[in-house]
């Protein structure tokens, strides 16, 4: 009986991992489509528009920013839904953080 | 082209012979059928030649007379533009200055100026306007009548914008009697430098080589004379080809040395007691330092009352490094300051000021209540219609109409003067709080550089500080603008010599930085700097052809794509369009990118002699790739790296 729970929860872990995968790999294609990347840059690290990674906002933040953004981001009503911004929270949290400054040679020159 | 040795200088004489025609090799075939087919023949595709001008052209060689000038008029505006120093003559050649074309590859010896071939009259224009920026004297620039003026307008308008002085030359018939051909028709205008006018400070139209003369030479002062900016000169055809009158004393016209407009004594005393009694003044420039001295006079001014410096970067007008540097955390200095001084600032209004979100929010003040606004700006002395004159009204609260850096140590001598003990005290505690500052916003700058610094496409960040590595150890110049790549190397390189950073297109019109990029290398040439631009996709293929340029007269510069394959300003524009109207935004591509094809820069300068490589997309390849651009820049060598980019 243990075991079978084992196997159980591990297939849930797996599966939820694999539908988080999923999940990131949708926000990244929806973060180049929806012209995101173009401020964000390609990994969210900023550019024109803010940082987002490492540590995005959380979906509940980002989903409300996106609809009434306060800075100089142009909303977004209804180019993405709710499940759209999700995937893309979830692809942000997947970019590792930079090495730091310090391992930088060409950043302490 | 053999000649009659009878001739005297100043006359014409005529050969007679069937040779002739096919020996006179077109520089000197004047006032016959053949030369007037010959001068009638497009000169670039405008129109179809009539049928006797193609007979003319496919025919054999008629039995002609054919009349040649031993002196044309040409020769002696040679001699008037050799006196004044000018180094180079950028053209694409042209019917309506193929005499003086000819003259200053012969008469003159194809030196001082020197004749830069150019694939495009905006490239011409353009290159002068790189070139003054770092030579701070003025080049010629030929333009081919009415069609090439209208090429090179932009490229005006940008040098106007820009303060750079370029001595535009347009060829033109003004006497109709004399236009033969129909491509003369087209080409030449009741009043050819109309196109000009609102963006160059003076034109002329020679009638006669005295008029010339004096024209010409008034045109150096002019342009020279702040606030410096292009003029135009017609060149009229016949009066080139003519030859020059026998009474004519071809004397040349005497170049003043050239004194600068300062403010006024009194002026100086009370904007002294402003800002020796200021607790946080500050300084504003945009294009104080027209020469190293600006540079050196606004340092020794931010020291002496240790006030931050918003350098804008239209010039090099304050080191990168400085503790007192403060154009990357300007808003603060803005807000805090109780007075702040403009020198040569482009737009007051919006460093003082900020925009809403909407086109119709009312633009709100950002200075401290009370603080007193300066501007000191030649500007004030010369307007024409071009907004960029004078931008939207500031409030200041003193004017001065004077050229800035000519200004400044007048009144770095009055500030002495007014310094009292208390005074240089408190400066000096003031002082501190800026170099402790300082280390801390550089620190910060360093953190934002490092997120995304393994990312593909590369970060701007990475390209910026991966030329950096191999350039610091060089005497180096960034020879283009660098707000496209979020000003990485302002906030990140020590630059701190006037010729390291020479802004960007005066008037943000595309088409500049590869021609300007040249232009600049030039000057930088004899210096053995090593040019360095880091040049946009979109801007690069208005001007692709500069790179031939560049091969061809081997000029050595190092060209960094930042290829984002993309107008990336305007997908994002189009993109808040879409957002704000509620439709798609995942369409914006359209019209906006430059993929599919993607652009193979490297092979396209491959095609125009130029060594190129890449794409390169990861940034571990960089560091080689740069390698072999600053070797091939030692040599005396343009080179190309393709770097496929963040959009910004």
């Amino acid at each position: 009986m243990k075991r079978v729970l084992k196997f159980t929860l591990l297939g849930v872990v797996l599966g939820a991992a694999a539908a988080q995968a999923q999940n990131a790999a949708n926000g990244k294609a929806l973060f180049i489509k929806q012209q995101c990347a173009r401020c964000h840059g390609t990994d969210g690290q900023g550019g024109a528009g803010a940082r987002l990674t490492p540590n995005p906002p959380t979906v509940a933040a980002m989903q409300k920013y996106v609809r009434n953004p306060t800075g100089g981001m142009p909303p977004y009503i209804n180019q993405v839904s709710d499940a759209d911004i999700a995937d893309i929270r979830a692809y942000l949290a997947t970019v590792p953080a930079p090495p730091a400054v310090k391992d930088i040679p060409l950043l302490n020159q | 082209m053999a000649k009659s040795k009878n001739l005297t200088p100043g006359r014409r004489g005529f050969l007679k012979g069937a040779a002739a025609g096919a020996a006179a090799g077109a520089a000197a075939l004047v006032g016959t059928p053949a030369a007037k087919a010959q001068e009638g023949t497009p000169a670039r595709g405008a129109a179809p030649p009539g049928a006797a001008q193609r007979a003319a052209e496919t025919g054999p060689p008629a039995a002609v007379s054919v009349e040649t000038t031993e002196h044309p008029g040409s020769d002696y505006m040679v001699d008037v533009i050799k006196s004044l120093g000018i180094e180079y003559y950028a053209a694409n050649p042209s019917s309506t200055l193929k005499s003086l074309h000819e003259s200053l590859i012969n008469h003159g010896g194809n030196t001082n100026p020197e004749f830069i071939t150019c694939t495009h009259e905006e490239a011409s224009v353009a290159l002068a306007n790189g070139y003054f920026k770092i030579a701070g004297k003025p080049m010629m620039a030929g333009l081919h009548g009415t069609v090439g003026s209208q090429h090179a307008s932009m490229a005006v308008y940008n040098a106007y914008c820009d303060q750079a002085p370029v001595i535009v030359v347009m060829g033109n018939i003004l006497d109709a009697g004399q236009r033969r051909g129909y491509v003369d028709w087209l080409h030449s205008s009741q009043d050819v430098a109309a196109i000009l006018r609102e963006y160059t400070k003076w034109d002329d139209s020679p009638v006669s080589l005295s008029h010339f003369g004096e024209s010409m030479v008034r045109a150096y002062k002019m342009c020279m004379t702040p606030p410096v900016m292009p003029v135009a000169l017609v060149c009229d055809e016949p009066l080139q080809e003519r030859p020059i009158p026998a009474e004519f004393d071809r004397r040349i016209p005497k170049l003043p040395a050239i004194s600068y407009p300062t403010a006024d004594p009194a002026t100086l005393t009370t904007l002294a007691k402003m800002l020796v009694n200021a607790e946080s003044p500050l300084l504003v420039a945009s294009r104080c330092a027209r020469t190293p001295a600006g540079l050196k006079s606004l340092v020794e001014l931010a020291e002496l009352l240790q006030a931050p410096v918003i350098d804008q970067h239209f010039r090099m007008n304050f080191p990168s490094r400085h503790p007192l540097n403060y154009s990357f955390r300007a808003r603060g200095a803005v807000t805090t300051a109780d007075v702040i001084v403009g020198c040569e600032v482009q737009d007051f209004y919006a460093v003082l000021h900020q925009y809403g979100r909407g086109r119709d929010a009312n633009p709100r003040a950002i200075t401290k209540p009370g603080a007193k606004i300066v501007t000191i700006s030649a500007n004030d002395l010369f307007t024409k219609s071009v907004y960029e004159n004078f931008q939207r009204f500031e409030d200041a609260d003193m004017a001065i109409a004077a050229d800035a850096e000519a200004t400044l140590p007048f009144l770095i001598e009055e500030v002495k003067r007014q310094m009292t003990g208390d005074r240089k005290r408190a400066i000096e505690a003031r002082g501190a709080k800026h170099a402790e500052a300082a280390p801390k916003a550089l620190a910060q700058a360093r953190l934002e550089a490092s997120y995304g610094w393994d990312s593909s496409p590369i970060s701007t960040s990475r390209l910026s500080m991966e030329l950096y590595g191999q350039l610091k150890n060089e005497d180096w110049s960034l020879v283009n603008d660098t707000v496209f790549l979020q000003n990485w190397p302002l906030r990140l390189w020590d630059v701190n010599k006037h010729y390291q950073f020479i802004g960007g297109r005066g008037g943000e019109g595309l088409g500049y930085g590869p021609p300007a990029a040249v232009g600049a290398a030039l000057a930088n040439k004899k210096f053995g700097r090593i040019s360095v631009n880091i040049q946009g996709d979109g801007d690069f293929m208005y001007c692709p052809g500069a790179l031939w340029t560049a091969a061809h007269h081997k000029v050595p510069l190092l060209t960094v794509m930042h290829n984002n394959r993309a107008y990336n300003q305007e997908v994002m524009l189009v993109g808040r369009m879409a957002s704000e109207h509620g439709r798609p935004v995942d369409r914006c591509g359209i019209g906006t990118t430059l993929t599919e094809p993607n652009i193979q820069y490297a092979k396209l300068a491959q095609g125009m002699g130029v060594e190129g490589e890449g794409p390169i997309t990861d940034p571990k390849d960089l560091a080689p790739a740069i390698a072999r651009g600053i070797a091939a820049a030692k040599r005396g060598e343009p080179y190309l790296i393709d770097v496929v980019t963040q959009g910004r």
